[in-house]
C-alpha cells in the first residue's frame, strides 16, 4: 500500500488569540505562576489541532507538574545570580555543575515531553541512555570546538540520530540515519548567509565611521551611534534568517530520512527556504507593529505552513501502534529548556 | 433503563494505549458510564463516573474521555461537558477564551496588568528579594567585587596620603546624617585607567573614588561631598541589588510569558531587555542625585558642588540618553534646579 497522509493544522488564529490573551492576563495577574497552566493550554491547543491519518495529537502534562519544575529551576537561577555577585568562584563552580548536568537535563526534558505526548491513544516515549546523552551533548561538542567548528555538521547529525532513534510511538521505534553531505550543505548555506550579513554590515558601517572619524560634535556622535545601532539590528536579523535557512534545510532532510517501525512508514517535509524566510520576516514585522497582539496569528500561520508541508507515507496499516502509558511528572528538565531555550535540538 | 437523564453521545473509542479505533457510543446511568460498540452492541468498557476523567479541552477541538483501563472516547459533541460534570472553573475559563468583542476588555486588562506589574508588581518582588538578602551576604559582595576590581581593572591609588585623609574627613562630616543599619560606609581610592573622573558604590557601603576625580576636584569640598552623597544614595536605595533582581525577574517573566515568539523576535527581545534595564539605571541615578541633595543640605554643604561636577563632565555625554546608563548632565542639572525650587516654596 503506498498512499500519503498529509498533516493538517486545524487551529484558527481567532480562537488561539482568545486562549492566548486570557493566558497572558492570568499569567501577569499571578506574577507568572499561571504561566505553567498557560503553557499546558498552549501545547494542548497546538497538539490537539494537529491531525494526521484521522487522529490528532495531545499533550498530557499538568500545570502543577510544570510549576514545580519551574520553581526548582528558578530557585537554582536565583542562587546562581547571587553567587555570581558575591562569590564569583562559587558561580564558576555552579556553571561547571550545570555543564556536567546539561546532558541529563536534556534527556529528562525529552523523556517528559515524549511521555506526555500522544497520537490517537498511543503515547510517545523517549528512551535515550545517559551515557549516550553525555557523548552527544558533551563529548562531541568538545571535539567540534577543537576542530574550530568545521566539524559542526557531525554534531548536528549526532543530535538528530540521538533525538529520532530514541523516540518511539508506543513500542514502535523511529529511525533516522544519513550521510554527512546534506548536513554540510545546510551548514555552508547558513554560514555563507551569515558571512554575507557581516560583509554588508561592514560595508554599511565602516565608510560612515571613516567619514565621522575625529569629529566630536554631539550631532555627529548621535549619527554614528544611530548608524551602528541600525547596522547591529540588521546584523541580528540576518543571523536569525541564517538560522531559519539552516533549520529549513535540515528539517526537510531529517523528515525524508526518518522511518517508523519495521514496516518503515516514511515521512516527507517540503518546506521551502523562500517561504520560511518570508514567513519569519513578515511575522516578526506584524508582531512588532501590533505590540505583540498579532503573535497568535503569526504562530498559527507558521504552524499551518509547517503542517501543510509535512506528509506521512504509510506503508501498511496504521492501526497497530500500541504501548503503555508511562507516567512522568518530573518537569525540571522541561522547565530548564523553557527558561534557557536549550533542548534536544530536533529539527521538527 | 428509562432514567430521564439517559443520554447517548456519538464518537470514537480508541483501544487502550492504541491507535486503533471504532465508532462508538457513550451512555451514562447514575451509577455507570458505558462505552459501547453500536454495531455489535458489545460493551467495550464501563466505569463509575468518578473513575472517568474528562480531559481539559482547549478551544473547540474534540473532547477526550479517559477510562481507568485506558480506553479513550473522543467526541465532538459539546454535551459531554455537562454530562461528565466538567468543573465550573474550566467552563468559565473556556467561556472567556471565546473570540468575541468581549475579548477587547481582556486585551485592555492585559495591557493594564502589564503596566501595573511593571510599575508596582516588579518593584514589590524586587523589594521583597532585597529585604530577604542577608546583610552579611551584601558585605561579602563588596569584598569580592573589590577584589575582582583590583585584579582586572584597578591598581593602588597614587594619591598623596594627605589628600586621601582630607576626603576621608569629608565623609566623616556626612556620616552623622546617614542612618543605614546593616551597611558599612567606607571610602577607598583606586587608580582606574580610562574611566576618567568617576566614583562607584558597592551594595554593602564601600565607596570608591578614582584618582582622576580626586586630583581634578579634590580642592572643592562641596563637589566631593556631592559625589560621596550621591554614591551613598545608591547604597541607601539598594540600587545595585535592585538592578540584579530586576534584570533577573524581567528575564524570567519574558521567558515564561512570551513562549515561542519566532526566530527573529527571539534575538531582538534580548536587546530590548538591555535597553529597558538602562532606563532603570538612569532612574536610579536621578534617585541618588535627589538623596545626595538632601544629605548635602543636612551636612551644610552647598549643592553648587554637584552642579559644578555635572558641568565639568558634560563633555563625556552623548547626545542621546536612551542608550546610556546615566542621564545626560543637562537633565541632572535641571533636576538640581527643580529640587531648589521645591525647597524655596
Amino acid at each position: 500500500m503506498s498512499s500519503q497522509e498529509n498533516f493538517e493544522f486545524r487551529g484558527k488564529a481567532g480562537e488561539w488569540f482568545g486562549i492566548w490573551i486570557v493566558n497572558l492576563l492570568l499569567s501577569i495577574l499571578t506574577l507568572g505562576i499561571y504561566s505553567a497552566w498557560a503553557k499546558v493550554r498552549c501545547k494542548k491547543y497546538f497538539y490537539q489541532n494537529t491531525w494526521v491519518a484521522g487522529r490528532n495529537f495531545d499533550y498530557h502534562a499538568t500545570g502543577k507538574q510544570i510549576l514545580i519544575g519551574r520553581l526548582i529551576v528558578i530557585a537554582a537561577l536565583a542562587v546562581y545570580a547571587l553567587a555570581s555577585a558575591f562569590a564569583p568562584p562559587l558561580a564558576l563552580v555552579m556553571i561547571l555543575i550545570l555543564f556536567v548536568c546539561l546532558p541529563i537535563l536534556v534527556l529528562r526534558s525529552a523523556k517528559f515531553n515524549a511521555r506526555n505526548s500522544s497520537w490517537g491513544n498511543v503515547r510517545f516515549n523517549f528512551d535515550g541512555e545517559t551515557g549516550e546523552a553525555y557523548r552527544v551533548y558533551m563529548g562531541i561538542p568538545i571535539l567540534v570546538a577543537l576542530s574550530l567548528y568545521t566539524a559542526f555538521p557531525f554534531w548536528a547529525r549526532a543530535t538528530q540520530r540521538f533525538g529520532v532513534n530514541n523516540h518511539t510511538l508506543g513500542k514502535t521505534r523511529f529511525h533516522f540515519d544519513s550521510t554527512i553531505g546534506p548536513f554540510y550543505k545546510a551548514f555552508l548555506f547558513a554560514a555563507v548567509f551569515g558571512i554575507l550579513g557581516f560583509v554588508a554590515y561592514g560595508l554599511y558601517v565602516i565608510p560612515q565611521l571613516m567619514e565621522l572619524q575625529g569629529a566630536a560634535g554631539p550631532e555627529l556622535q548621535a549619527r554614528m551611534i544611530t548608524t551602528m545601532m541600525v547596522g547591529y539590528l540588521l546584523l541580528l536579523v540576518t543571523i536569525a534568517l541564517g538560522g531559519v535557512i539552516y533549520m529549513t534545510l535540515l528539517r526537510n532532510h531529517v523528515y525524508g530520512h526518518t522511518t517508523l517501525g519495521p514496516k518503515q512508514h516514511g515521512f516527507r517535509s517540503t518546506v521551502s527556504v523562500g517561504a520560511m524566510l518570508w514567513l519569519a520576516l513578515t511575522n516578526a514585522i506584524a508582531v512588532l507593529c501590533t505590540l505583540g497582539l498579532m503573535l497568535p496569528w503569526a504562530q498559527v500561520r507558521m504552524h499551518r505552513y509547517l503542517a501543510q508541508n509535512t506528509t506521512l507515507l504509510p506503508n501498511g496499516s496504521l492501526e497497530e501502534f500500541t504501548g503503555e502509558i508511562i507516567s512522568d511528572t518530573n518537569a525540571i528538565g522541561d522547565a530548564y529548556s523553557d527558561i534557557e531555550g536549550f533542548d534536544l535540538g530536533l529539527s521538527i | 433503563m428509562s432514567h430521564p437523564e439517559h443520554t447517548i453521545l456519538k464518537g470514537r473509542a480508541f483501544s487502550p494505549g492504541s491507535s486503533r479505533y471504532v465508532e462508538a457510543e457513550l451512555s451514562t446511568t447514575p451509577q455507570n458510564i458505558i462505552l459501547l460498540d453500536p454495531l455489535s452492541g458489545r460493551i467495550l468498557t464501563r466505569a463509575t463516573p468518578d473513575q472517568v476523567k474528562l480531559d481539559n479541552p482547549v478551544g473547540t477541538g474534540p473532547r477526550n474521555v479517559h477510562f481507568p483501563d485506558q480506553w479513550m472516547f473522543q467526541t465532538h459533541d459539546p454535551q459531554i461537558s455537562l454530562l461528565l460534570r466538567e468543573p465550573l472553573s474550566n467552563r468559565i475559563l473556556r467561556h472567556f477564551e471565546i473570540f468575541s468583542p468581549r475579548l477587547a476588555l481582556v486585551i485592555v486588562a492585559a495591557f493594564g496588568a502589564i503596566l501595573a506589574v511593571w510599575k508596582w508588581g516588579l518593584p514589590v518582588l524586587v523589594a521583597l528579594a532585597v529585604w530577604m538578602t542577608p546583610d552579611g551576604l551584601v558585605r561579602q559582595i563588596d569584598a569580592s567585587t573589590l577584589a575582582s576590581l583590583d585584579h582586572f581593572l584597578a591598581s593602588e591609588s597614587r594619591l598623596p596620603e594627605e589628600q586621601r585623609q582630607r576626603q576621608q574627613a569629608l565623609l566623616q562630616q556626612l556620616l552623622p546624617h546617614v542612618d543605614l543599619p546593616g551597611r558599612d560606609i567606607r571610602l577607598t581610592f583606586r587608580h582606574i585607567a580610562n574611566v576618567g573622573p568617576n566614583a562607584l558604590a558597592l551594595p554593602g557601603g564601600t565607596l570608591v573614588l578614582t584618582d582622576d576625580l580626586v586630583s581634578r576636584f579634590g580642592e572643592d569640598p562641596d563637589l566631593i561631598a556631592g559625589v560621596l552623597a550621591h554614591e551613598i544614595g545608591h547604597v541607601a536605595n539598594n540600587h545595585s541589588l535592585k538592578q540584579l533582581y530586576h534584570s533577573l525577574s524581567t528575564y524570567l517573566l519574558l521567558a515564561l510569558l512570551a513562549g515561542d515568539v519566532g526566530p527573529i523576535l527571539d534575538s531582538l527581545a534580548l536587546e530590548g531587555q538591555a535597553v529597558v534595564n538602562l532606563s532603570f539605571s538612569r532612574r536610579h541615578e536621578l534617585e541618588a542625585d535627589n538623596y545626595a541633595m538632601q544629605l548635602i543640605r543636612k551636612a551644610n554643604y552647598s549643592t553648587e558642588g554637584l552642579r559644578r561636577f555635572f558641568d565639568a563632565i558634560k563633555a563625556y555625554d552623548g547626545s542621546n540618553d536612551w542608550l546610556s546608563s546615566h542621564p545626560l548632565s543637562r537633565d541632572r542639572l535641571r533636576n538640581i534646579d527643580s529640587f531648589k525650587e521645591r525647597l524655596a516654596q
